[in-house]
């Protein structure tokens, strides 16, 4: 119930915050305009529109990975100095809260108000695309008058694809663990420092195959730089593994067994903010405040 | 927290990290998979490619990274060329040249990649994408009007070599010479290379516009002059390109006499002539045949014998046999009398080059009897093809159409070749129901080398054949013969077809 209310108020700050705020207008107003990117922009080689809902896809999805990191960041590295800050942290801490117990409060305040951006986001991101595949199977329609799309050698449209949902939910899970570190920097960090630390990590993390090449069998680093980087790609938390936009835009290329990845990404993801947490409990117990 | 409870949620925190390095070993595999996937689409699919730029890159060339992710982009494009996925350049060259108009590298390797690179088992190129290439070019030039780079290689590269359309040609590489260039380090604007311009001089001496050719000459010689007063200009240039100018304009004058008669220009090429390499001692081989050409100048001048030897008469007898042996295999065969030694003897040409003299000299088995080099070239097209005018870039293919075309060397009088267009179902459909199939030989270079122009002239005056062409190529004598085929002559069975026209 503690952890329950401390994050409800967390969630609360959090919408209030007028930074934020922008950012989720200004993301979703982007993704809108997206319809119109893809317009102006005929890369297709393509009979039909199907290169052009990629190219809304994918942009959406890199407008939510950007929008995505910038509220983690923005939002978690008060979190904690806040609290001290405007030494509200005394107030709570002086009524029966654990200190493990407002950690975890103000984490879950966090992931809720992520939810709920991420959430916005995604739900105009597939209105988005949505609205552009019923125009191209609209158009497609009435080019294709008296044959059918298959003879025509037009593509069929598909106007809603369950993939979507799932690349929003990668994007969530990604940041919830970007979340959890920003938090756990956030416990002895001041705000300045840890979001250039958190946006570091999130940067390398993006960049995890490159890490995971340079420390592989077939690198041609020598065996110290290879143990270095094999050393960063398990330390440093793999965003990468979230990252389906290709995914998304070549399913049928790509995808074998959906739930499988899924998973395992999934499980990764709160091992991490797990430990996460656990770390910044750890900290915060022996803190000063 | 108790001391206890505290080293207890230490432990389980390692085994959490544990936890996620065996996760993490569990799902590298699968995205390394994932990641080979990518690279077997992109080969596949040129238009995957574009759909898979990260959102993150759009954005970013949205935030006024453009450039950034241009330059980013084109270095993906070298890792792809060196792995051999041709394909997957062309969408990135779409991008970048869209990120960033005024990249000139990137308009020319692309419009070179989809000449080039896209080929079948025979290494003929898909001919198909030249509208592409050259509407990239377009596109290059609509960006980039300022500078002669583009100008000149759609000029040069596609209408003169590609497509063989010398006229077009001549007229790009015309606005070629009307503007400079620039230094890509710097920005600063530079004079263009020399060379644009004596390109331009050689094209107008392949279209006939002798005048033009002539006054084009002189023109480089002076623009060569300017730049060797002008130091500081980047754009190299020296006696040797001052010396390439002056025994151009010489030869193109004394040919101008040698194959019309006219000895006004065959004067004023011998005294452009005699000038080179003065002082050379001993004399040097140019030195000898312009002594040698003055002599018989003067001779023919005092005799009254005249030149001409475009004028006289020749009778090229082409014929061509289509031979099917397979579906999609032909045989192209025939003759064309181009040009047998004999024509050389008492040549205007020959005091200076000498060849029929030296071959005279020869042993009977090393004597020749034909002087070869030339090409005679065909085409098998849908019936009715006309080569698209693409309005903007796009390298969608029509994959209906076919249409192939390459050359044949001419040997000892006749040529033939085995075309197999059987390999390649995609480059060479023949979905249609008729066929176009054109041979022809063109007087003009390089299908016609200047020995052999030296006996039928620049436009083929000399060619007699009933199979002569002149609207073709609007002024030029071609050789051109030409029949229909039905596709069931192409993909049916062998059938053979004795040429007429």
């Amino acid at each position: 119930m503690i952890i329950w209310s401390i994050a409800k108020a967390t969630v609360g700050d959090a919408m209030r915050k007028k930074v934020l705020q922008i950012f989720l207008v200004v993301a979703i107003g982007l993704i809108v305009i997206s319809l119109s990117f893809s317009q102006t922009l005929s890369f297709s080689t393509r009979e039909g529109s199907s290169t052009d809902i990629m190219l809304v896809k994918s942009f959406g999805m890199g407008l939510m990975a950007m929008a995505g990191w910038l509220i983690s960041l923005v939002m978690c590295v008060s979190l904690i100095p806040q609290e001290i800050e405007r030494r509200t942290i005394y107030t709570i801490l002086a009524k029966p809260v654990k200190r493990y117990e407002f950690i975890i409060g103000k984490f879950l305040g966090a992931m809720l108000t992520l939810a709920i951006c991420v959430a916005f986001m995604g739900i105009v991101f597939i209105g988005v695309v949505m609205a552009k595949a019923h125009g191209a199977s609209v158009a497609a329609a009435s080019s294709t008058t008296g044959i059918s799309a298959l003879d025509s050698g037009i593509e069929k449209v598909q106007l809603f694809d369950i993939n979507m949902v799932w690349s929003v939910v990668m994007i969530y899970l990604q940041f919830m663990v970007l979340s959890a570190v920003v938090l756990l920097f956030s416990v002895f960090m001041t705000p300045t420092v840890n979001f250039f630390m958190g946006l570091g990590v999130y940067i390398i993390g993006v960049l995890a195959s490159l890490t995971e090449t340079l420390a592989s069998k077939g690198s041609s680093l020598n065996f110290i730089l290879k143990g270095f980087y094999k050393v960063i790609h398990m330390i440093i938390p793999n965003f990468d593994k979230f990252n389906v936009t290709n995914t998304l835009l070549h399913p049928e290329a790509h995808i074998t067994n959906v739930m499988h990845y899924t998973g395992q990404v999934a499980l990764y993801g709160i091992f991490y903010a797990l430990l996460m947490m656990m770390l910044a409990v750890i900290i915060f117990e022996k803190k000063e405040v | 927290m108790s001391e206890g409870k505290r080293k207890l949620l230490i432990a389980l925190a390692l085994l959490v990290f544990i936890a996620i390095g065996i996760v993490q070993s569990m799902i590298d595999p699968t995205q390394v998979k994932m990641r080979r996937k990518e690279m077997s689409v992109t080969g596949n699919d040129s238009s995957d490619l574009m759909v898979q730029l990260p959102g993150q890159f759009i954005f970013a060339s949205a935030m006024g990274f453009k450039e950034v992710v241009a330059g980013a982009l084109w270095v993906r494009a070298d890792t792809f060329f060196h792995m051999g996925q041709y394909q997957a350049i062309v969408p990135i060259v779409r991008l970048v040249t869209w990120l960033d108009p005024h990249n000139i590298d990137v308009f020319t390797t692309g419009a070179w990649h989809l000449d080039y690179n896209f080929v079948d088992d025979d290494q003929m190129s898909d001919k198909r994408y030249i509208p592409a290439s050259v509407a990239l070019l377009k596109e290059g030039i609509a960006n980039n009007p300022n500078i002669w780079d583009l100008y000149f290689e759609l000029g040069w590269t596609h209408y003169g070599r590609k497509i063989g359309d010398d006229r077009q040609a001549a007229y790009y590489i015309n606005e070629a010479t009307k503007h400079e260039g620039y230094d890509v380090n710097t920005g600063r604007k530079v004079p263009r290379p020399e060379f644009v311009d004596r390109m331009l001089a050689h094209q107008y001496e392949k279209i006939g516009e002798f005048d033009k050719a002539i006054d084009e000459w002189y023109k480089s010689r002076k623009r060569v002059e300017w730049l060797m007063k002008n130091p500081r200009t980047t754009t190299y240039a020296d006696n040797v390109s001052l010396d390439i100018c002056d025994r151009n304009l010489s030869l193109l004058l004394m040919r101008m006499g040698w194959r019309y008669g006219d000895m006004k220009r065959y004067k004023e090429g011998l005294d452009i002539a005699m000038r080179l390499d003065k002082g050379s001692k001993p004399l040097t081989q140019w030195q000898n045949a312009t002594l040698a050409a003055e002599k018989d100048y003067q001779r023919r001048l005092a005799s009254g014998q005249p030149f001409g030897d475009a004028l006289k008469p020749l009778d090229t007898d082409f014929q061509v046999n289509f031979k099917r042996i397979a579906p999609k295999v032909f045989v192209i065969s025939g003759k064309v009398n181009l040009i047998s030694s004999s024509e050389y003897k008492g040549l205007a040409s020959e005091p200076f080059t000498h060849w029929y003299e030296d071959n005279e000299k020869l042993s009977a088995d090393r004597k020749v009897l034909w002087r070869d080099g030339c090409r005679v070239r065909w085409k098998i097209e849908d019936y009715g093809y006309k080569m698209p005018a693409l309005k903007t870039f796009d390298w969608k293919l029509d994959t209906d159409q076919t249409v192939v075309w390459d050359d044949i060397a001419v040997s000892g009088g006749s040529f033939s070749h085995k075309i197999d267009l059987s390999k390649n179902d995609e480059f060479y459909p023949f979905h249609g129901k008729k066929y176009k199939l054109t041979v022809w030989l063109t007087p003009q270079q390089p299908g016609c080398p200047d020995y052999v122009q030296d006996r039928v002239g620049w436009k083929g005056e000399a060619f007699r054949d009933k199979l002569i062409d002149t609207e073709m190529i609007p002024g030029i004598n071609c050789l051109k013969w030409e029949r229909m085929l039905t596709q069931d002559e192409i993909v049916g069975k062998p059938v053979q077809t004795k040429g007429e026209a």
